[in-house]
């Protein structure tokens, strides 16, 4: 009976995860990392439209920004197991994205409209900013996304990852590879531009 | 401190990050009695509280469905990619020879684990579970069972049947791993066959790989 048991037990797998006080979006990690396509899908749902977003902004082209999202998580899957810490997933994942972009950038063959910073937001500007009564019926969704566009790319970087996506400064430090003093003084001024966009561009009357 | 220098630091502290407890006590302080300062930190929330609450979601074309399809299917595409690198028609040679000399060596390996087992089977018959036991002086001792024959040098009873314990355990541990290799293999030559037949595992040149890509993900949009 003994030597049954020994021959056939089996090593058992660590599949109480929630235990290790993972939530359930770091389990969905775990078993992707291990190769679970079906938890990495449900990864793939949190996160696409907000990979997207970041992207889009960045390179205003629709087609361009929904093959980066795809090539984006497709990396993701394939270099899960260089994740060190479960908890630092999204960052790691926005910084993926960050990364295809700058290179896409780098490469600048595409017809991006932000290739040169200052020169594409001139640029943008005459074709971005509308005609009066055209502006009067744009919601203001819309219309703050418009204003949005004018900004630099690391001026639209910064603000989508603070006050859209709600992180900190030391994760935006780490996606956007430069110091917490730079982060900080980015957000400020992209702010104070926005503003300025908002209220000389599109007659915006907030409560300043 | 300057309004210049108050003002770089009213982004951070609208997020609350700002560490020290002495700036904060500054800056609030500065606050109070500076009308321009404090615009400027209505400004910076406001602009914050508009990012938050407007839904800056641009609009894909794709759906999400189809964006998720298409990921996914990326994904299981350049897994069955990875896995073909090696199943080259060298392995696939290797591979045959080495499950035909499994085939033979297993052959004999499992008419000789059957053996054992049932010499081994018998002897637990025989025998209580516990090794305690076995100390009894009821029990055979000594040469009681040895065949003289056998000269494996087995000093005692409970030696000898120790022995073929520990043998059918290595036998029973090997057959459960050979099996394993076995049926692997046996995948691995099946899947290799596969894959070999079907065109559209046609290995491209890198470049023009690339755009038949971008040309499918172009007809999937249409």
């Amino acid at each position: 009976m003994m030597m049954e048991r020994s021959a056939i037990s089996v090593p058992m797998v660590g599949l109480e995860l929630e235990k290790e006080g993972l939530g359930e979006e770091e389990v969905l990690v775990v078993r992707a990392r291990s190769g679970d396509e079906i938890a990495f899908g449900e990864l793939v749902e949190i996160y696409q439209k907000k990979i997207f977003n970041f992207v889009y902004s960045r390179l205003q082209n629709r087609e361009t920004a929904e093959d980066v999202t795809q090539e984006v998580l497709v990396k993701a899957f394939f270099n899960l197991n260089r994740l060190r810490e479960i908890k630092k997933f999204k960052s790691w994942l926005f910084s993926i994205a960050n990364n295809h972009v700058r290179d896409l950038r780098r490469k600048a063959k595409l017809k991006m409209v932000d290739n040169d910073e200052e020169l594409s937001s001139r640029e943008t500007y005459v074709s971005a900013v509308m005609p009066d009564d055209v502006v009067l019926e744009e919601s203001r969704a819309h219309m703050i996304r418009r204003a949005m566009m004018l900004l630099s790319p690391e001026q639209k970087e910064v603000l989508m990852l603070c006050d859209i996506e709600g992180m900190s400064y030391s994760e935006i430090a780490e996606i956007t590879r430069v110091p917490l003093g730079t982060v900080q003084s980015r957000i400020f001024y992209a702010r104070k531009r926005l503003k300025d966009i908002l209220v000389k561009e599109f007659n915006y009357r907030g409560d300043w | 401190m300057k309004c210049e220098k108050i003002q770089t630091l009213l982004g951070a502290y609208v997020d609350g990050e700002i560490r020290t407890s002495g700036t904060v006590t500054l800056i609030e302080a500065h606050l109070e009695s500076c009308t321009s300062c404090r615009e400027v930190l209505n400004s910076q929330k406001e602009i914050k509280k508009i990012l938050a609450d407007t839904q800056i979601l641009y609009e894909t074309f794709l759906s999400p469905s189809i964006l998720k399809a298409r990921v996914m299917g990326e994904v299981r595409a350049r897994k069955s990619k990875k896995q073909r690198i090696v199943s080259r028609p060298a392995f696939v040679i290797v591979g045959l020879v080495a499950l035909l000399a499994i085939g033979i060596t297993s052959v004999g390996f499992f008419a000789n684990l059957q053996l054992e087992k049932k010499r081994t089977q018998a002897f637990l018959k025989a025998l209580p579970e516990r090794a305690e036991e076995m100390d009894n002086p009821l029990m055979p001792q000594g040469d009681y069972l040895i065949p003289t024959s056998s000269g494996n040098g087995d000093s005692t009873f409970l030696d000898f049947v120790q022995r073929h314990h520990q043998m059918t355990r290595e036998l029973l541990i090997l057959e459960s791993d050979w099996a394993k290799t076995l049926e692997n293999l046996q995948e691995f030559v099946a899947n290799s066959e596969n894959d070999s037949k079907a065109p559209l595992f046609k290995e491209l040149p890198e470049k023009s790989k690339d755009k038949t890509k971008e040309e499918t993900n172009k007809d999937k949009r249409r």
